[in-house]
């Protein structure tokens, strides 16, 4: 184990784990079909440029190809899993920011207030910035911090999912789904959600109220198009669904 | 209110400002706020570090150097330039904060340079 940790730290090693997985995650891409809901989700973002997508933490593999040459940098954390994820997406052609937000006070080895600062220089830039909603370690729950970003720099949040029906979910904290190759995919975009400059602490905790379900509705709804759920079949609610990954995930691979 | 004048810029009136500016954003009585404070003792958290940070950058018209570590430049192959140091959580190898600050005093004593710095040029 402690083998394993040292060798994960080699630059070398996570370099070539990172590019190994950018492929992998092209071949899903190639061999997959996916489809958008909206139809043409652009459109909603060409007139609000640039925007600030959010997803849910283990949820997000797949986004570097939704881009459609848009210019958009990744918040990555500086964990040794981001480090892989960042290389991936680097690999990919997404910039990236790193540093995360953090439950309790570790904020000085976190980097989320540098990364803070970035995000709000590349927005005003004119990129695009495509962050996790819900903060390390506590899945599936928005934070305050992609609020007060868009508070802060005026810009529109776009709730993002994004699911195919080929996958493996982890048992980790953020329940992560591994993309397969030969799948079906879907998109789904929700309506932005906009965040005043002068928010009071009531109007943040609406907009990330606002967000936490807007996100998981689209989750659900990514996930049933996916799994091609019959007409007038609910896909499962968000916790629902995590209890029935966690079940199916004992198994392994979900089938087509 | 716009930003404090150089001329205002005495150690003392910073130091106050700065404690009253962490109180307010900490929600805690000013009188706590002693030089070897550490923020993060205080139950300061990141989000209350960059109001915090936002709030002294506003109040002096000052920029608070971050250390920033971000791959930005994406080259016409697609890739972007790799500037992502070899960095895991926990900071940089040196194990030092990406802040230039830890306490209290630490944030009085770096708004009094930046304020110096600023009014020398």
């Amino acid at each position: 184990m402690k083998f394993t940790r040292r060798l994960m730290q080699k630059r070398w090693v996570q370099k070539t784990i990172g590019v190994a997985a950018a492929e992998y995650l092209r071949l899903v891409w190639m061999t997959s079909r996916f489809t958008m809901e909206p139809a043409d989700p652009y459109r909603l973002y060409e007139r609000e440029l640039p925007v600030i997508l959010a997803m849910w933490h283990g949820q997000h593999f797949m986004l570097p190809f939704m881009r459609r040459g848009f210019p958009f940098k990744v918040l990555i954390s500086r964990h040794i899993d981001g480090e892989i994820n960042a290389i991936a997406a680097e690999w990919l052609g997404v910039a990236t920011v790193r540093g995360s937000g953090d439950h309790g006070r570790r904020y000085h080895v976190k980097g989320g207030v540098g990364a803070f600062k970035s995000m709000m220089d590349a927005l005003a830039e004119g990129w695009n910035m495509a962050l996790t909603a819900d903060v390390p370690k506590v899945s599936r729950v928005a934070g305050l911090g992609i609020i007060k970003l868009a508070s802060t720099t005026g810009r529109p949040i776009f709730p993002v999912a994004l699911a195919t029906s080929r996958r493996i979910m982890l048992d980790n904290w953020d329940r992560s789904a591994i993309n397969l190759p030969f799948s079906r995919g879907a998109t789904v975009v929700g309506d932005p959600i906009r965040v005043p400059a002068d928010a009071d602490p009531e109007v943040l905790e609406q907009a990330r109220s606002a967000l936490e379900q807007s996100l998981n509705a689209a989750t659900e709804r990514a996930y049933a198009i996916a799994d091609r759920l019959p007409k007038g079949v609910r896909s499962a609610a968000p916790q629902e669904r995590l209890e029935i990954d966690r079940r199916v995930s004992n198994n392994g691979i979900i089938a087509d | 209110m716009g930003p404090v004048s150089v001329a205002r810029g005495s150690t003392l009136a910073i130091i106050d400002d700065v404690r009253s500016i962490i109180a307010k954003s900490l929600n805690i009585p000013v009188e706590q706020l002693t030089p070897d404070k550490r923020l993060d003792e205080l139950g300061a958290e990141s989000l209350d570090v960059i109001e915090i940070v936002f709030a002294l950058e506003e109040k002096y018209d000052i920029a608070i150097p971050l250390q920033a570590n971000d791959a930005t430049r994406v080259s016409a192959s697609g890739k972007t330039d790799g500037k992502t140091e070899d960095k895991s959580e926990g900071g940089d190898k040196s194990g030092n904060s990406e802040l230039p600050f830890t306490t209290v005093g630490d944030v009085a004593e770096m708004v009094e340079k930046l304020v110096l710095a600023k009014a020398s040029k």
